[in-house]
């Protein structure tokens, strides 16, 4: 074959992949607009933020009682700082049940040394299913703690342990490395209170707490992360959380609610099964197990967002362990799709079925493919004379652009709805990260997720490593004051 | 102009539009940290202001005349924060400050004109500091066309403890479209003792069915035992399981003996809510007729109740315990429910 005739059929395939990367990529932009408009609309309708002395005085005889339940494997470096931080929470009534999933470093020992624990006896049904319970300690200085000791069965496993050990109607998932704000609860807990038949769920902001600094297990001063890498998930969690989230949660199709921070009505967890154990996306999942169930059942719910909550998580610094982190996320996510494929357009679970399901399809499983089928063949096409560079050089340049533009956006309703970020320098920052994280940062996450895609269908498992710097007066990440 | 170049137009407008509004944003920051600044500052001269006027003999009234319409906001705003530090004398200073100060009739205002939230934050600020007329215009807003206004209307009533008319306010909240909030349980366990006739007779009338949970809930705060044979017989024959639960909670709360045949009958009911309020009631008024039954509710089906039922004889002194140890020899449920009771007791 002559290089002509090679180039003559090269030439329309070249076109069509390069038609169907700019139809996602011009879908999933839509989408994006979509967001950022009724994310706007729903945050300019909010009453202000209130001040916390304001939400006890209106809420902290009526705020129903909250179990916090803080899975822990190898969380020696953070554990005590971290419980310590929960303890000290604004919150009338909560309990908190910390699970020792089965840690192979000393976890545990460092509970019970900072704690004085000492065995105790709890009774408790089992209702959702984990792994052997080897012992429950208390502490008579903090009644209020209960710390479960279990073999290692993952994080949905420890979460279900502590299902079944609290009693009260709430429960909070809430990651063991993180900083919750100290009036993070009362905030959550507002939808339940406002409307406590219906709400089943409530998930708050996740922020990145590299660059703050912390005292007393506290975030007293808040701060960009130096580090390049942090800054541009600051960046990029501000765009999935003020623009994405507030916008689903308004359309009534939120289908995630972080793990690191997540309110939810014990009953429901229950009715559900609790979390699932054989997927790395099990907060993913259990969100979309509760739409699932109250659908099927004709049962009116809510299952919401609250920006103003904040939770605090480190985030990785290295490339690989972030690396890591994406890929797992979008194993977990392509689980959960592929577990609940049945509900995607499905009119029987409405919204979320349709458009719920829909953005997944699109947001998880298609654009990673195409963008990264885009990111090689685009150019490979355009060396070898298949493709007029001019137009797709022009289609990447609105595409850039235009993250740009979003990412502005969501800094936009970061200043409107929270003012988190005390200094005008800050926002001079966020926006050049904003405009840097275009180039190069946002390719190499549709690569690490085209990753994930690929050990998912190799049905690969586990969590990987996730080294965590801690809270600690050493860690550079996290600036903690002496 | 074609595609090409539209494409590109199009993208250079989008990065300007960026950089544009990123200045702006910029921009509104650095004037807005001017102004929080002298926000902050001027909230920290009022509030020292505040602390200093509670202890004084008389007011500075140089200082109050100089007041504007942002300082009473600010005003408003630390008398929020301060509400539940200040007491007796001082709370009357406050009031008396507040109403001086004209930052109680602002909030008047706002609880007419503002918006909603300002509507809302007006009710709170008048159930706090308000006076008669001040109560006047919250009952009014019990009509408020925004059920959160008529909701906080009718919470800053209750923190008052005084209403016109309890039957003004259930036929404004019922017809509210408010869901069974827990603040409608607060609302009228605020007027339980002032208002308790009231709130029987309406417990019983129509006009309070969709709120009949919290008027039952309220009765059980009154302390009012002529309220017992309506409680009674709910708990005995309503065909509601809720109102019957409610109608347990609430004379396990009034704490009178009279409620055996009430107690006795819930325990066997068909419902587990039922039996669980049964249970705790049982232990709350000390009837120790029902210690068999309770003892027998530790091998109840539904774990809640096994463990309530194991948690009231455990307040049953000597007889209770003795049950918890006669169950915990068996190889039952209940004996887990027991046995762990038991350990947890120690």
């Amino acid at each position: 074959m002559s290089a002509d005739s090679l180039l003559a059929i090269l030439e329309p395939t070249a076109q069509i992949v390069a038609l169907v990367v700019i139809v996602t990529g011009l879908a999933n932009n839509a989408v994006y607009t979509v967001e950022i408009l009724v994310a706007w609309l729903e945050l300019r309708g909010r009453p202000p933020v209130e001040r916390s002395g304001a939400l006890w005085s209106e809420f902290g005889d009526i705020a129903m009682p909250i179990t916090l339940i803080v899975p822990a494997y190898n969380e020696e470096a953070t554990i005590v700082e971290s419980v310590r931080s929960f303890l000290s929470l604004n919150y009338p009534v909560f309990d908190i049940v910390v699970v020792n999933d089965g840690s192979k470093d000393g976890t545990l020992q460092a509970l019970i040394d900072e704690f004085l624990l000492t065995p105790v006896v709890r009774d408790f049904e089992p209702e959702v299913v984990h792994r052997p319970i080897r012992q429950l300690l208390g502490t008579e200085n903090h009644p209020n703690l209960l710390v479960v000791d279990k073999a290692n069965g993952g994080k949905a496993d420890a979460l279900n342990a502590g299902i079944n050990l609290t009693r009260l109607p709430l429960f909070c998932a809430v990651d063991a490395d993180s900083i919750l704000d100290p009036d993070a609860l009362i905030r959550a807990v507002v939808p339940f209170i406002e409307d406590p038949e219906r709400t089943v769920a409530v998930g708050g902001t996740i922020r990145i707490a590299n660059g703050c600094t912390v005292r007393g297990g506290r975030i007293v001063d808040v701060g960009l992360a130096r580090q390049p890498l942090a800054l541009l998930q600051t960046v990029e969690y501000l765009r999935a959380f003020l623009m994405a989230r507030v916008a689903q949660s308004r359309m009534r199709i939120l289908t995630l609610i972080s793990g690191a921070f997540g309110i939810f009505q014990r009953d429901v967890a229950v009715a559900v099964g609790g979390f699932s154990q054989n997927t790395v996306g099990e907060d993913f999942e259990i969100v979309v197990k509760i739409h699932r169930h109250m659908l099927e059942r004709g049962r009116p719910y809510v299952i919401e967002y609250v920006p103003d909550p904040v939770c605090w998580t480190e985030a990785p610094e290295s490339l690989i362990v972030l690396g890591r982190q994406r890929i797992r996320w979008q194993r977990g996510a392509l689980e959960t799709f592929a577990k609940h494929k049945d509900m995607l357009f499905n009119p029987r679970y409405g919204r979320v079925g349709i458009l719920g399901f829909g953005l997944i399809l699109l947001t998880d499983v298609l654009s990673p493919f195409f963008e990264c089928l885009g990111l090689l063949l685009i150019p490979a096409f355009w060396a070898i004379g298949a493709l007029d560079a001019s137009y797709a050089l022009a289609f990447m340049a609105v595409s850039f652009s235009y993250g740009v533009f979003l990412s502005i956006g969501a800094i936009v309703l970061e200043e409107l709805e929270l003012k988190r970020f005390p200094k005008v320098v800050d926002l001079v920052v966020l926006t050049v990260a904003a405009i840097v994280e275009n180039f190069g940062y946002r390719q190499i996450n549709n690569v690490w997720r085209l990753v994930g895609c690929w050990r998912y269908l190799r049905g690969a498992e586990g969590w990987g490593s996730m080294p965590r710097r801690g809270f600690r007066p050493s860690a550079s990440a996290v600036r903690r004051d002496p | 102009m074609g595609l090409l170049e539209s494409l590109w137009w199009g993208s250079l407008l989008l990065s300007g539009l960026s950089i544009l509004i990123a200045g702006g944003l910029v921009a509104m920051r650095a004037v807005n940290v001017v102004i929080e600044g002298r926000r902050a500052r001027r909230r920290d001269e009022l509030t020292t202001y505040i602390v200093v006027a509670l202890d004084a003999d008389s007011p500075t009234p140089d200082f109050e005349s100089r007041l504007n319409g942002r300082d009473r906001d600010l005003l408003a705003e630390v008398a929020m924060e301060l509400f539940e530090m200040v007491k007796g004398g001082h709370l009357e200073r406050f009031t008396a400050l507040l109403k001086r100060t004209g930052v109680i009739d602002a909030a008047r205002r706002r609880l007419r004109q503002g918006k909603s939230f300002q509507r809302v934050r007006a009710a709170r600020l008048l159930g706090a500091y308000g006076d008669e007329a001040a109560a006047d215009d919250l009952f009014l807003r019990l009509r408020d066309r925004d059920v959160n206004v008529r909701l906080a209307a009718a919470t800053a009533l209750a923190d008052r403890g005084e209403v016109r008319s309890m039957w003004e306010l259930v036929h404004s909240l019922s017809y509210a479209a408010i869901r069974s909030t827990p603040r409608l349980r607060h609302v009228f366990r605020g007027f339980a003792v002032q208002h308790a006739d009231e709130i029987i007779a309406l417990a019983t009338d129509p006009i309070g069915r969709h709120l009949r949970p919290f008027l039952i809930d309220a009765i059980g705060h009154s302390g009012r035992f002529d309220a017992l044979p309506f409680l009674i017989d709910t708990a005995m024959s309503d065909p509601d399981k809720q109102m019957r639960a409610e109608a347990l909670a609430a004379l396990g709360r009034l704490g009178h003996p009279d409620a055996v045949d009430a107690v006795i009958g819930g325990l066997v009911d068909s419902e587990w809510p039922v039996r669980v309020q049964a249970a705790k009631c049982a232990a709350a008024v000390g009837i120790g007729e029902a210690v068999p039954l309770v003892e027998r509710l530790v091998e109840d089906p539904v774990w809640w109740v096994r463990h309530q039922a194991a948690e009231s004889l455990s307040s049953f002194g000597e007889v209770g315990h003795a049950a918890l140890e006669r169950l915990a020899l068996h190889n039952t449920p209940g004996a887990l429910v027991a046995q762990r009771t038991l350990f947890e007791k120690r």
